[in-house]
């Protein structure tokens, strides 16, 4: 078969026509478009506040770990702890270590952006 | 296929008017090319009443992003992307019916007429072997066919260079044309 009755048969294809009522069904989705309220956009400038918290959140929690990997890493080079539990032990029982003051902040600081998102979520703020 | 540029003014101004709020002005774009749209997406799918509902959410996108069209192009240009983008992504979520290449059928009684077969089946033949081409030849030849043979326009509604387009439409009409001579083969009659 030649390109050009290839082309012969692809050129006059049959051409189909709109049925009768597909003007109007365009226009009536078209309408029930235009009818519909628009989306509410993100309420930015109200979530900044929340938003900047939780970055701050987030870099707390980064210094935190790093901190905590640190301290596991020199008890471990002194002790070989049995379990994970026992690495942690020293830092709980010890209410003046400085990572359990760290956390403390970092868990306080989550949770007061968790509730001001929430407050200004739903409109109380 | 007029997919050409005469409705400008008119698309111009209704176009002005939907997007100063006046909805029903749409219509005027409805049905200067619902035509058109139908039966491109009908070229892609083969079915009508898919090839309406593709053309009914092309209208309705079209609608959404009116904002969008810049005026530098025609508004055809704008709108037949538009429709193709839709109908290419359509079909690759849910493809349309089509047999693998090598697995169409042999026409029966091939001697039908000229030593081959009926110019319907014949053409039948070669839409079926269209539908199953790869995708991006399929897409090339058929918005080649549909604009008319015009390669720039099928580039435009494709978004591609127009380099790509005509690679494109010569790898598929290779293919075609090594698969189709199988399908009209003559069958050799047995000798007495």
């Amino acid at each position: 078969m030649s390109l050009d009755e290839i082309d012969r048969i692809l050129s006059p294809e049959e051409e189909i026509l709109p049925s009768s009522g597909f003007t109007a069904s365009v226009m009536d989705a078209v309408r029930r478009e235009a009818a519909a309220p628009q989306p509410i956009p993100f309420p930015w400038k109200r979530a900044s506040p929340g938003v900047a918290l939780a970055g701050l959140a987030m870099v707390f929690a980064v210094i935190i770990v790093a901190d905590f990997t640190r301290v596991i890493r020199q008890a471990s080079a002194v002790r070989v702890p049995s379990t994970w539990m026992s690495a942690l032990a020293p830092i709980f029982h010890d209410p003046l270590h400085p990572e359990a003051v760290w956390l403390a902040v970092a868990f306080v600081v989550t949770l007061a952006s968790i509730m001001v998102s929430f407050r200004l979520a739903s409109g109380r703020a | 296929m007029n997919s050409g540029n005469d409705h400008s003014p008119n698309d111009h101004s209704d176009v002005e008017k939907v997007l100063a709020g006046d909805v029903s002005a749409f219509e005027g774009i409805v049905r200067r090319w619902q035509r058109p749209l139908i039966n491109l997406a009908y070229r892609f799918c083969h079915d009508r009443g898919r090839a309406e509902e593709m053309a009914q959410e092309a209208f309705l996108r079209a609608y959404r992003g009116l904002g969008q069209w810049r005026k530098e192009a025609a508004f055809s240009t704008w709108l037949f992307a538009l429709a193709t983008n839709l109908y290419r992504s359509e079909l690759r979520r849910i493809p349309a019916s089509a047999v693998p290449l090598d697995d169409l059928p042999e026409i029966p009684d091939a001697r039908a007429c000229d030593g081959g077969l009926e110019d319907k089946d014949r053409h039948r033949a070669v839409r079926h072997a269209v539908s199953s081409l790869p995708a991006k030849y399929r897409e090339a030849l058929v918005l080649f066919y549909f604009h008319d043979m015009d390669v720039p326009a099928a580039a435009r509604s494709l978004g591609l260079p127009e380099g790509t387009v005509k690679a494109r439409l010569f790898r598929g009409r290779e293919i075609l044309r090594s698969k189709l001579p199988r399908l009209f083969a003559v069958p050799k009659l047995k000798e007495a």
